[in-house]
């Protein structure tokens, strides 16, 4: 069917009662026919310049010979028009077989011609008017529509009761059918079918059974009634959705254990929990994921958004200060992936204070409490980017230290340092001493240099100011350094 | 060449082919005369190329042009022809050499063949309008400029008239007048050239052309054969079978200033069922399928019958029968600007529509 969003009228609808003074309607073609227009021709060649679905009237001339009625017709049929008005007395029999054979609808005036197109365009203007205020009103009363049922129903009782249905792309009901199906002549019925998205022709459709004649104002109705029920089928979904999550808790899953309160299982509590049905929340391997959002009421369209790219088959259950699942990983590879899909998911268009952390991979189930507890722990040490809690050391870092704040304070207090053309080397060496807890040979290794080059350099910085002979400085100087040349360690992927 | 028996049969054959009309009785009249003198030892009609007349030599052409009355209701006492050539040579001031029929289609041609006998004077292998058209002026001879007059006029009741008329249209309107007291018909020769004139404006060849189409027509050849035939030979496309539903023969009358209508004739297309619709006055004008005009004037309209492929004439067309309609091109000066002008759809009264397969 073709989708147009301009006013449609049918012919046999403007032909109605009262009757067209004058007009008889000489053969209709079978098809529902749409009029956008009534032009009054005086000349037949004047027929092969008419726009389609137009309403030809031809003004009477005695000069018309009886062929040019069939060429009229002729003419008609290969624009498309939606029929063809010529004086009574100049239809015979002929004229009504080619009509027929054609199908193009002829109707013949005993008024003038003028006066005729004059009252057929004055309703045209009025049908067009009067379906603009119907749609409208149909518009305000479907919108009022709180499920897709009541929809539907309001789309039957609009088009007397013709039978409406929603449809996915397979063409499988979504919904029960509303309105009566005539079984009696199925065969006479239109099929007019609606996409539910625009943009999307294949997919859900919203169709109704009309007569042909009623099709076009069908057309009208399903296309008002298109996003209403797109905003149903939607919400409906998001409810099924929420509806079908597990009731899962933390006070349940923790036993009342705050989140760092919780500790892997003993071998004995875990083979306890293997087998045991209802003893772990979550069977078979997995990881935890755990998403802190301090605005969570805002964000959590988007975080469900983003989620749906990365898992679209877990759900996420909401705590009071975000969101955690438990996502199927069997093997490390599968633990990779799904970390690599998080990070693609949120790392797109990160959303405003939320973090997220997720769990080591384990080799057995039944850990739930320890995998929603490191989960939960790396979320809180978490930046932008979703943390696992393997690298939380090096979160942990950058909450106690944020980067730009060190590079200011090493900047400050050791400017020679900073100075130094061979800066980057001097602060390497330092770390890989100090990582080495003070092995230069360990250093030395690290870096693959020769244990003197790395003495000579850790001499240098102590030199340009960096102190190393306190206890106390050490762990400062540590992080200050690590800091100005952070190391976060890539995740093994 | 000397025209036999058989190549007068032909010839009625191919004249009547290209100009449906009504009856054909007039036309084997004409053929039985010439063969008439024929046998009472007069030499057959000698059928001459242009080239074969000296660039000097008048030629004429002749004519019936009747008002409404059948020739065969006042016949010809046949005498009339030879007084128009006389007369016409008198008024040139030459003897004519030789003559042409004014038509390419139905009784001139066969008048042509007779007076051929008659006089002794050859005829040329060429007619002005290469098929057969209602008016005088719709020649090859007007589209180039030439002049009709002088015309000798002749009636069955011994009343003749020498008409000097430098517009073709006039010659027309004069000429059925003339019939019209004449008794209903008049004897014309009209048109006189040289030969070297005509050599360069008429459309040579059309009757040798009709004697070829009249040799198929009547050939054992199976129907089919006949059509491919003439599609070789003369372009003849077999448009359609139909049978007849509906013959509406009747006469409109006309309103001052335009052309009356012609009588219409429905048909059934026996292979699809399309709804066929001849224009008939006199011949055929039009033929439409389905409201689309798939061949009009100037085009030749003409009916033969599907099984032996002979040709019919417009008293076949009644309820019940089956016909072929077949069309073939008329002579491409038709076809001109000027030449539709003259004799197209409009100049019938047939308006200006877009036919099919033509732009």
């Amino acid at each position: 069917m073709n989708r147009r969003s301009h006013e449609q009228v049918d012919l046999a609808a403007l032909l109605e009662a009262p009757a067209v003074a004058g007009l008889r309607a000489e053969y209709l073609a079978q098809a529902a026919t749409r009029v956008e227009s009534v032009a009054l021709v005086s000349s037949i060649d004047d027929v092969t310049t008419v726009r389609a679905d137009t309403l030809v009237v031809v003004a009477d001339d005695p000069g018309l010979g009886p062929w040019m009625i069939s060429a009229a017709l002729r003419y008609a049929w290969e624009r498309r028009a939606s029929g063809l008005v010529v004086a009574q007395d100049r239809i015979s029999d002929v004229e009504k077989a080619l009509a027929e054979r054609l199908d193009v609808s002829l109707l013949g005036s005993s008024a003038e011609a003028s006066k005729v197109a004059i009252e057929l365009a004055m309703r045209l203007g009025v049908a067009k008017a009067g379906q603009l205020s119907s749609v409208h009103q149909f518009g305000r009363r479907i919108a009022s529509a709180r499920s897709v049922d009541e929809a539907l129903r309001i789309v039957a009782g609009e088009l007397d009761g013709a039978s409406a249905r929603l449809e996915s792309a397979e063409g499988l009901p979504l919904a029960p059918r509303q309105g009566k199906h005539d079984h009696q002549a199925p065969e006479e019925r239109t099929l007019v079918s609606v996409p539910l998205h625009p943009r999307n022709a294949d997919g859900q459709r919203v169709s109704v059974e009309v007569w042909p004649h009623e099709a076009p104002y069908a057309e009208r109705v399903l296309e008002a009634t298109a996003p209403v029920l797109s905003a149903l089928v939607l919400e409906a979904q998001l409810r099924a959705m929420r509806d079908s999550l597990p009731a899962l808790s933390l006070p349940a899953l923790t036993g009342g254990r705050r989140p760092w309160e919780l500790t892997a299982p003993t071998p004995g509590e875990a083979k306890a929990a293997q087998g045991a049905p209802g003893q772990d929340p979550v069977a078979d391997a997995h990881l935890a994921v755990c998403i802190l959002a301090k605005h969570r009421k805002r964000v959590g369209a988007a975080v469900h958004q983003r989620w749906l790219k990365c898992a679209p088959a877990t759900p996420l259950a909401r705590t009071s200060d975000g969101w955690i699942a438990f996502v199927p990983s069997a093997t490390p590879a599968e633990h990779g992936r799904f970390a690599r899909a998080l990070r693609l998911a949120f790392a797109e268009e990160p959303l405003p204070d939320v973090s997220i952390g997720y769990s080591r991979h384990r080799d057995t189930p039944g850990e739930a409490a320890s995998e929603l507890s490191e989960a939960w722990l790396a979320a809180r040490v978490a930046d932008a980017q979703p943390l696992c809690f393997d690298s939380v050391t090096a979160g942990v870092l950058h909450r106690v230290l944020p980067a730009d704040l060190a590079r200011e304070l090493v900047t400050k207090l050791l400017p020679e340092l900073m100075a130094d053309p061979g800066r980057d080397e001097l602060v390497e060496s330092v770390l890989a001493f100090l990582d080495s807890k003070g092995s230069v040979s360990g250093a030395a290794r690290l870096l693959g240099v020769h244990r003197n080059t790395v003495q000579t350099r850790v001499r240098r910085a102590e030199e340009l100011g960096v102190d190393l002979s306190a206890p106390d400085s050490v762990l400062p100087m540590h992080l200050l350094l690590r800091g100005v040349r952070p190391e976060v360690p890539e995740t093994t992927l | 060449m000397r025209l036999s028996e058989a190549d007068l049969d032909h010839l009625l054959e191919g004249a009547l082919f290209t100009s449906c009309s009504v009856s054909h009785e007039w036309c084997e009249e004409l053929r039985d005369t010439a063969l008439e003198y024929m046998r009472a030892g007069a030499p057959g009609p000698e059928l001459l190329d242009i080239s074969a007349f000296e660039d000097t030599d008048l030629i004429a052409t002749i004519g019936f042009v009747n008002k409404g009355q059948p020739v065969t209701e006042l016949r010809p006492v046949g005498d009339e022809f030879v007084t128009c050539l006389e007369l016409l040579a008198e008024a040139v001031g030459r003897p004519v050499r030789g003559i042409m029929p004014l038509a390419g289609g139905n009784a001139n041609v066969l008048l042509a063949m007779a007076i051929s006998v008659q006089t002794g004077l050859p005829v040329v292998d060429a007619d002005p309008m290469g098929r057969i058209f209602p008016l005088v002026n719709q020649t090859v001879f007007t589209l180039a400029g030439l002049p009709v007059g002088p015309v000798a006029a002749a009636g069955a009741l011994g009343e003749s008239a020498v008409l000097q008329i430098s517009r073709p249209e006039r010659a027309d309107h004069v000429l059925r007048s003339l019939a019209d007291e004449f008794g209903g018909w008049v004897a014309t020769a009209s048109y006189p050239m040289d030969a070297a004139t005509a050599a360069t404006s008429a459309l040579l060849g059309s009757l040798s052309q009709l004697i070829s189409i009249g040799s198929l027509l009547r050939s054992p050849l199976p129907s089919a054969q006949k059509h491919a035939a003439l599609r070789r030979l003369a372009g003849v496309k077999q448009v359609v079978r139909a049978e007849v539903a509906q013959a509406g023969w009747h006469a409109h009358p006309s309103l001052p200033g335009q052309v009356k209508f012609p009588s219409q004739v429905i048909l059934n297309d026996l292979a699809q069922g399309r709804v066929v619709q001849l224009q008939v006055e006199n011949e055929i004008l039009m033929l439409m399928i389905d409201g689309s005009v798939r061949a009009s004037m100037p085009d030749i309209i003409t009916l033969m019958d599907p099984e032996s492929g002979a040709v019919l004439s417009l008293e076949h067309l009644w309820p019940g029968n089956v016909v072929d309609v077949v069309v073939l091109p008329a002579a491409p000066a038709w076809y001109t600007p000027e030449g539709l002008a003259l004799a197209g759809p409009e100049a019938f009264g047939l308006g200006t529509h877009r036919r099919e397969g033509r732009r």
